[in-house]
């Protein structure tokens, strides 16, 4: 299993959510215990020199307040379509950044569309944190995770 | 003279942010469209003339490379300024952008004065 530096890529998650909504949090381990309310789950798959998937759970409360920073509106004049929209925005312009260590020299990094869907239960959270380089964060008091789940691919399939 | 613009992406919140930067640029706007699919873009593009494309590229359906080639392969279209809007573009895929006519591309999350340059570079237009 390939291995992505968690630190780095936290901080990374805490730029784009700083630069793209204006949110601000930390990573905290003391959020790994609070499974968000409501909470919603975003993937985008991607192939190329490194195949696999990043994952996102957090708060619908969290996606509402990404759309509200994203687009500058108050949050009742938001719906969930936007709150969906916004989460996966996040995860696509998370993988762009998360880029560089994944290795672009030899394909092209190739990306499927964002998939965004309410979690099936506070199971989803808990399956989410505990896998190796989970990272897990606090953004404006919401817990927010996610993991990027790498396969091992052959010196032919690279 | 006023720009007119089209937004094509299929996430409406990053047609939202795009709409929401143009207005804030003090760019010399007219009517702005919107397409939420490639199809869409194709067929309003059919039937209007507007001044600049802003192209996401993963788009389900018809994608944003299959709407550039058909747009570089329609007279009405062939010369019309694209500026590719996207989170992942490859510098692998550059060349084929460039290849199909690409004006410039715009890395998001992006911030308003970045993209008034970059209209104001492409367009050779100043502030409304």
């Amino acid at each position: 299993m390939v291995e992505l530096p968690s630190e780095q890529i936290a901080h990374t998650a805490l730029e784009v959510l700083e630069e793209a909504g204006f949110l601000l949090g930390e990573t905290s381990d003391a959020a790994r215990a609070r499974a968000p309310l409501a909470p919603m789950r975003a993937s985008l798959a991607f192939a190329g020199p490194q195949r696999g998937r990043l994952e996102v759970v957090t708060s619908a409360a969290l996606a509402h307040e990404l759309a509200g920073g994203v687009l500058g509106r108050p949050l009742d004049e938001l719906d969930e379509e936007l709150a969906r929209a916004a989460l996966g925005e996040f995860v696509n312009v998370l993988l762009g950044h998360l880029r560089e260590w994944l290795g672009t020299l030899r394909k092209p990094l190739e990306c499927g569309l964002p998939v965004v869907a309410p979690a099936a239960s506070a199971a989803d959270w808990e399956a989410l944190v505990c896998r190796p380089g989970a990272v897990v964060l606090e953004v404006e008091g919401e817990p927010l995770a996610f993991t990027v789940e790498l396969e091992n691919l052959s010196e032919e399939q690279r | 003279m006023t720009l007119e613009l089209l937004i094509v992406d299929d996430s409406p919140i990053a047609r939202a942010v795009l709409e929401k930067a143009l207005r804030l640029s003090h760019l010399p706007l007219g009517p702005l469209h919107q397409a939420a699919d490639g199809a869409a873009a194709l067929e309003l593009l059919a039937r209007t003339h507007v001044d600049l494309v802003f192209l996401d590229l993963a788009m389900p359906g018809t994608d944003g490379l299959e709407v550039l080639r058909r747009m570089r392969a329609e007279p009405a279209t062939a010369a019309t300024p694209v500026i590719v809007v996207s989170a992942n573009v490859e510098p692998a895929r550059v060349p084929a952008l460039n290849a199909l006519g690409v004006a410039a591309r715009l890395q998001k999350p992006f911030r308003p004065e970045v993209l008034r340059r970059l209209v104001q570079a492409v367009l050779g237009v100043r502030h409304g």
